[in-house]
């Protein structure tokens, strides 16, 4: 059976990233004396840049899967209840130990 | 022979002197492209120049535009005490040992005007006269032509109340000279009119409405800035009673208060004259390069009140673009390679 991806957004880290922008932004703009320290354009910039930041985290172009597709994996329960059941399904044989002495089989672990 | 030669003579001299009159005369030139000095400005009555009294300046005994004579003795009380002997218009500041800006010096010599004494001579701009222990400051013709262009410029159109952010109607007159760092001048503003908004004397901008957002007023954050003015009335004794004031700095549209006062001033000393040290004054986290708006107010007694807003373009400082540079590329660096949505494996 083939494995699929599934997309992961990140508006959290993009918001993060997008308040940075946006003070840069707003840093150049009033370096270069684009807009005056008295109107509300830095702060301006500042929430366009956020919203840049959370719209890049959702819409961008995804970041492909890391490393190949990985195995298609056994359901661990079904296969431990194989395994017991055919480890009764032995339980007609002689279990014995290292003396040469049978024993009882402990199932208790189950 | 001697007389053929006399009325060539004489032609010549007329011929030479029309050429520097006229032809060479580089204010003649001047005034042809600024229809502003041109023409004296008109006189119009206080009470029909304020169209809001909650905002306009009101009060005082000073007309509408001061003449010549007027500001050329309100600059003489800065000139006697800096002269400008490079004749830029701009008062010569004190040098201490190592040639930078003396401003003990300077304020030594502006603190208090008027008490000082200072020596009988004549420069370019002004006579002072010392006789008997009494002081006579004097501007010269070169002083009065300055003040008469200034004059013409403050005044021109008078009621056109400058838009962009730049007034100061009331009251209140003066001009302001801005140094840089090494004492050269930087900017120059002057407002000698009730309603108008002050403009600009010196650089790029000059003719220009100054302290407006697309012209500034240009400071030095480690420079100093050089102000005279007049407040309340001309006659000794009309300056404004028990007054108050206020400034502040605009920030992201808000007001924030940079500092605020009074006085009595029960002499009713109406002139004044002094040095703002920004090299010294301006807090360091302050001095940044980037276009700061402020606003003030004064009120006094008998309805007095000055209004005044402006933009000045603070240079010189820390330039905000570097670190606005680096956290560009680091949002970018961020965005590209720490919040791209990214595919991962899961699911049949």
């Amino acid at each position: 059976m083939a494995a699929a991806t599934v997309k992961r957004n990140h508006p959290i880290r993009g918001a993060f990233y997008g308040v940075i922008l946006g003070l840069g932004l707003a840093l150049m703009a009033v370096g270069l004396k684009v807009v005056n320290l008295d109107s509300i354009m830095p702060i301006v910039l500042v929430v366009v840049g956020v919203i840049i930041g959370i719209v890049w985290g959702m819409a961008a172009p995804a970041k492909k899967a890391k490393g190949p597709a990985p195995l298609q994996t056994l359901d661990p329960e079904p296969a431990d209840a194989a395994l017991t059941s055919s480890f009764i399904g032995a339980g007609d044989a002689e279990l014995v130990d290292d003396n040469g002495d049978s024993f009882e089989a402990d199932n208790s672990h189950e | 022979m001697t007389g053929r030669r006399a009325p060539a003579g004489g032609l010549l001299a007329i011929v030479v002197m029309t050429f520097a009159l006229v032809g060479f005369t580089p204010s003649a030139g001047a005034q042809s492209d600024d229809p502003c000095v041109e023409n004296i400005p008109d006189q119009i009555p206080i009470q029909d120049l304020s169209d809001d009294p909650t905002v306009d300046g009101a009060g005082g005994t000073l007309p509408s535009v001061l003449d010549s004579d007027q500001v050329a003795q309100i600059f003489a009380q800065v000139y006697a005490r800096l002269p400008d002997t490079d004749g830029n218009g701009f008062p010569n500041v004190p040098d201490d040992a190592n040639g930078d800006p003396d401003f003990d010096e300077l304020d030594r010599l502006l603190g208090d005007p008027g008490v000082r004494d200072l020596p009988p001579g004549e420069d370019l701009n002004v006579i002072t006269e010392n006789e008997d222990g009494e002081i006579t400051i004097i501007a010269t013709p070169e002083l009065k032509v300055l003040a008469d262009t200034q004059v013409r410029r403050s005044g021109c159109d008078p009621g056109l109340i400058a838009g962009s952010g730049s007034a100061l109607s009331g009251p209140c007159m003066g001009v302001a000279w801005s140094y840089d760092a090494d004492g050269e001048p930087l900017d120059q503003a002057a407002d000698w009119s009730f309603v108008n908004a002050p403009v600009d004397m010196y650089g790029d901008g000059e003719g220009d409405f100054a302290f407006t957002s697309d012209n500034p007023y240009r400071v030095d954050a480690n420079g100093f800035v050089i102000y005279t003015g007049v407040a309340g009335g001309l006659e000794p004794g009309s300056g404004p009673l028990d007054h108050d004031w206020f400034l502040q700095i605009k920030l992201f549209g808000t007001g924030a208060e940079l500092d605020a006062g009074g006085d009595p001033n029960n002499s009713g000393e109406n002139r004044n004259a002094g040095a703002v040290n920004l090299r010294d004054d301006l807090p360091g986290p302050a001095k940044i390069n980037a276009v700061l708006g402020a606003n003030g107010r004064m009120e006094a007694n008998d309805g007095f009140r000055c209004v005044g807003s402006g933009f000045v373009d603070l240079q010189g400082g820390l330039d905000p673009t570097v670190p606005g540079v680096a956290l560009v590329a680091l949002a970018a660096i961020g965005l590209l390679f720490n919040a791209r949505p990214a595919l991962t494996w899961g699911g049949a």
